[in-house]
């Protein structure tokens, strides 16, 4: 069902631009090419994520912090093995990239934890980034209790995804 | 985290640093060139579907349920949140950032208190209601998954929960300051 879902979403976006009139193909050439010039302004904080994370990681630090918390993931339902993923989440979606590829390149794509990783990432955000970006346009100095909620959100996001994992 | 885990790797094995280091910018630039490949397509497809209006038809439809979460707000923040919500939605976060900081803006009084509005529109926004997680499937086709969009299901799942848990979160808190508020100056 899942894997009928985006080549009918995309057969009903061509066909409605079709009935619209819209230039579908030079429009997707349009939006592709924004994608190189994303990717290149984006590149030198993968980088930098990447090398900070692998350093993180391969010192052990990361490790510990999750050997600390893992009997706390276990009682929440998450395995340990996206303990990391789970912690890295709110602060960069860069870090969050490498440590999934790398649960991938790990477990597999297609194991139960492959897929909590990709459900994890796809459905939660980068908290601190969007809450900064949002309010450094206001006049706005107390944010109150948004970040706490925000959080809550995302534990409860991460719960809810591996629960649902165990039925795929 | 960088100092620390530094401070570790030179302690316990100070040859690995420089070669980790490498290795990991190498694996960056993997990534970053799989990454064009994926944004390619999907920013691709989207462009089509703006070009289409459709993120204009979806943002009509939310603007009755976006009062009625909202509260009182302009005409144009409203449209503005709709929006955001709408490119949220079919996966255009990119486009969706721009709209949020202009409701953001609309909704700032000058004061220094974040308001109800402002603190619900970060709290959807963070949540991710990201209905098409077209990275994380991208990502998953070139893993070599059996079935990349298997994980689209639960991925709605548990970005529609925790969303509405945080909108019901912040009404229910947003009322207890405002009785606060009218407690002081009735007194």
């Amino acid at each position: 069902m899942a894997d009928l879902f985006i080549p009918i979403l995309i057969a009903f976006i061509m066909i409605f631009a079709l009935i619209k009139g819209v230039d579908a193909y030079s429009a997707f050439v349009k939006g592709a090419k924004g994608a190189l010039p994303l990717m290149a302004s984006l590149m030198p904080f993968i980088i930098a994520m990447f090398v900070a994370v692998e350093l993180f990681r391969n010192s052990g630090l990361s490790g510990y912090l999750c050997k600390f918390l893992s009997p706390l993931f276990r009682v929440l339902g998450i395995p340990t093995e996206v303990c990391e993923l789970t912690l890295i989440r709110p602060f960069s979606s860069n870090a969050a990239y490498v440590l999934l590829r790398d649960i991938f390149a790990t477990y597999g794509v297609d194991s139960y934890v492959g897929k909590c990783a990709s459900v994890i990432m796809g459905s939660s955000d980068t908290i601190f980034y969007v809450s900064s970006i949002y309010f450094a346009s206001t006049n706005v100095k107390k944010t109150l209790l948004t970040i706490p909620i925000a959080l809550i959100c995302n534990v409860a996001c991460a719960i809810i995804a591996c629960f649902c994992c165990r039925f795929i | 985290m960088i100092i620390s885990s530094l401070t570790m790797l030179a302690i316990f094995s100070p040859g690995s640093v420089v070669g980790t280091m490498m290795e990991a910018a190498k694996m960056g630039i993997t990534m970053c060139i799989e990454f064009i490949g994926i944004y390619a397509v999907w920013m691709g497809l989207m462009q089509v579907m703006d070009d289409c209006k459709l993120s204009h038809k979806l943002s009509k439809i939310l603007s009755k349920p976006v009062q009625y979460i909202f509260g009182k707000t302009d005409e144009e923040t409203n449209k503005n949140i709709c929006l955001n919500i709408a490119s949220n939605i079919i996966g255009i976060g990119s486009a969706a950032t721009p709209y949020g900081i202009k409701a953001m803006q609309g909704m700032d009084k000058g004061d220094k208190r974040a308001t109800r509005g402002m603190i619900m529109l970060v709290v959807i926004n963070s949540t991710g209601i990201q209905l098409l997680p077209t990275t994380v499937i991208g990502m998953r086709a070139l893993a070599g998954s059996v079935s990349p969009s298997c994980i689209l299901w639960p991925t709605i799942v548990s970005t529609f929960i925790p969303t509405v848990l945080g909108v019901l979160l912040v009404a229910a808190i947003y009322k207890k300051h405002s009785a606060k508020k009218k407690e002081k100056t009735h007194g």
